[in-house]
């Protein structure tokens, strides 16, 4: 019996065998945590504490929190304005930069790789610069700037509105390069037909822009627009690095809250129960992407 | 003529929008760099100044001097580099066996672990934090590692299946039908002709891992295991009050790393990146 299962199993052709690795790890870092997730979220579990029971209040405590709405709304606020300055910046990009390959001019790679590089440094790293060019202390370079023309001095980051803005900015800053970089390569593969026939029928060059290029990139748009949301929605340590979720709690987005009420305050039921409800946002737009992928294959 | 007139208009507009993105996109960074090379007295200095008045490499020297700092540096390196291989070593049989076998399920397999990558490092960390904790396993490299590979799996697995798809199966046929075992095969056909799949997967996977400030924030707090994205923070915390040019100096040597091998190798990068991310 044992012999048969060993024989039918570990075998070179068996495909489990050489997912077994990856099956096992992502069990233990993925899919355990998950389902423990979900579970906490029903208790009222404390980081410091052994004990903890099965209870509802936790959840009914997680919506009447003060603060709660507030957060979802400046994450609301950061990822909208973060995703669409990306989007409209990348595809710009990518359009201008088609051109000026397609006409070889010169320091068209140059002007790529600078735009790469701030996507490829460390969030932290990232932070910490805008933080040199927007402090109101005396490293700041914009403010030193004002003042130095005779303006007054401008709150980058001590005020709420302005702190909120500031960290879209950063942001944008750092991830455009993706959507570029995407876009870049579906405009490549335009078929160039549909430009010159156009341009025989006298169609301007933003005309091309609006009545070809944008319905052929469709799709593309779309599935980058629910991938960098997602990714707007996992990032924290440009925030935590530029503003620290401050000033109070105006630039503090959802995964922050939910760092700071699990590992500052050792709630970690309740954290559990606003990582739940991440978790449900990022998985209603992972089935979007995917519907998506699949229409895109049709 | 009307035509090429238009297009030179077209090129000169291209160029003032590249000045204006270029600014836009270095001038961050550089202002980080000319902090670095300036001197107390230039941090408090009130007026515009682009550079420094005596550019000096000072900051550089005294951070590098700070046995903490080229901890973090060290430890960076040594968690991106065993992730990266640990990634790349884990990965290979599953997207050799998504590439090659077809098995009931292959495909909702594929997606459900692109499920997976959409799902941020805090949610998965914050039960991982509670159990690694009640074992005692806070702290230590080889979990966070591990963390690393578990979490760059989706990316590294489609990555590499994609490298596997573009082998074709008659070689490793052929060598089977010679008395080769699929294993053997494996080794001495396929594997040779992925090597640049497999660098390219785990240069990526260096990047991502030396950038990575979640999950060793979260699983390691004793200062001499910290890496260098999370150290740098607590530099930041530390020198709230003064020596701002020593956290820049700080930034700007975080930085240069992933700079330096991105510009090396770019093309092979953006490439593997730009199919990577799309699809998975």
């Amino acid at each position: 019996m044992l012999d048969y299962f060993l024989k039918k199993w570990v075998s070179e052709e068996n495909p489990y065998m050489w997912l077994m690795p990856t099956i096992l790890l992502l069990g233990v870092f993925y899919l355990w945590p998950i389902i423990d997730v979900i579970r906490i979220s029903f208790t009222n579990a404390h980081l410091y504490k052994r004990t903890y029971s099965f209870t509802f209040d936790t959840i009914v405590e997680a919506f009447s929190t003060s603060g709660f709405f507030e957060t979802v709304w400046v994450t609301f606020i950061f990822v909208s304005v973060s995703v669409v300055g990306q989007l409209i910046l990348g595809l710009i990009l990518a359009v201008i930069l088609r051109r000026a390959t397609d006409r070889r001019l010169p320091g068209t790679t140059l002007i790529k790789v600078t735009i790469l590089i701030s996507w490829m440094i460390p969030g932290v790293s990232a932070g910490i610069s805008w933080n040199y060019l927007l402090s109101e202390a005396s490293v700041g370079f914009f403010n030193n700037a004002l003042q130095s023309f005779g303006y007054e001095p401008i709150r980058f980051l001590s005020d709420n509105t302005n702190a909120l803005i500031s960290v879209c900015i950063a942001n944008i800053w750092k991830g455009t390069a993706f959507s570029m970089i995407v876009f870049y390569a579906a405009v490549s593969t335009l078929p160039s037909i549909l430009y010159a026939a156009s341009a025989v029928d006298g169609a301007r060059p933003w005309q091309q822009l609006i009545f070809i290029t944008m319905p052929q990139m469709k799709a593309i748009i779309t599935i980058v627009l629910i991938l960098i949301t997602i990714a707007t929605l996992n990032s924290l340590e440009i925030i935590l690095a530029l503003t620290g979720g401050g000033p109070g709690r105006a630039t503090e987005v959802m995964s922050l809250f939910i760092l700071n009420t699990v590992f500052s305050r050792g709630d970690i039921a309740l954290g559990s129960v606003f990582a739940v409800v991440l978790m449900l946002i990022c998985l209603a737009l992972t089935f979007a992407y995917m519907r998506l992928i699949e229409l895109d294959k049709e | 003529m009307r035509q090429s007139q238009e297009a030179l208009l077209g090129d000169l507009a291209t160029y003032l929008f590249y000045m204006i993105i270029g600014i836009f996109f270095i001038f961050p960074i550089f202002w980080s760099f000319s902090v670095a090379l300036g001197s107390q007295e230039d941090v408090l200095f009130d007026g515009l100044r682009i550079l420094p008045k005596n550019p000096t490499l000072e900051n550089f020297k005294a951070v590098l001097a700070f046995p903490v700092f080229s901890l973090y540096l060290w430890n960076a390196l040594k968690l991106s580099f065993f992730g990266a291989l640990g990634a790349s070593l884990i990965c290979l049989p599953s997207a050799y066996a998504f590439s090659r076998f077809d098995w009931k399920g292959r495909k909702t397999a594929l997606i459900l672990i692109l499920v997976f990558k959409m799902f941020s490092g805090i949610i998965i960390l914050v039960p991982l934090y509670r159990y690694l904790r009640m074992m005692g396993l806070l702290d230590s490299h080889l979990v966070v590692i591990c963390v690393y590979i578990g979490v760059q799996i989706p990316m590294t697995t489609w990555l590499l299946k994609g490298f596997c798809d573009k082998v074709p199966r008659s070689l490793e046929e052929s060598a089977m039908i010679d008395g080769c075992s699929r294993l053997g095969a494996m080794f001495r056909v396929v594997l040779p002709t992925l090597i640049s799949g497999l660098m390219a997967s785990f240069i990526i996977n260096i990047i991502t891992n030396w950038g990575n400030f979640i999950i060793p924030f979260i699983l390691l707090s004793k200062p001499k295991l910290l890496p260098i994205a999370v150290g740098l923070l607590k530099f930041q915390g530390d020198y709230e009050g003064g020596g701002q040019e020593l956290v820049a100096a700080a930034s700007v040597l975080s930085i240069l790393p992933a700079v330096l091998i991105f510009v090396l190798l770019q093309r092979m990068i953006i490439k593997s990146m730009t199919t990577g991310a799309v699809k998975g």
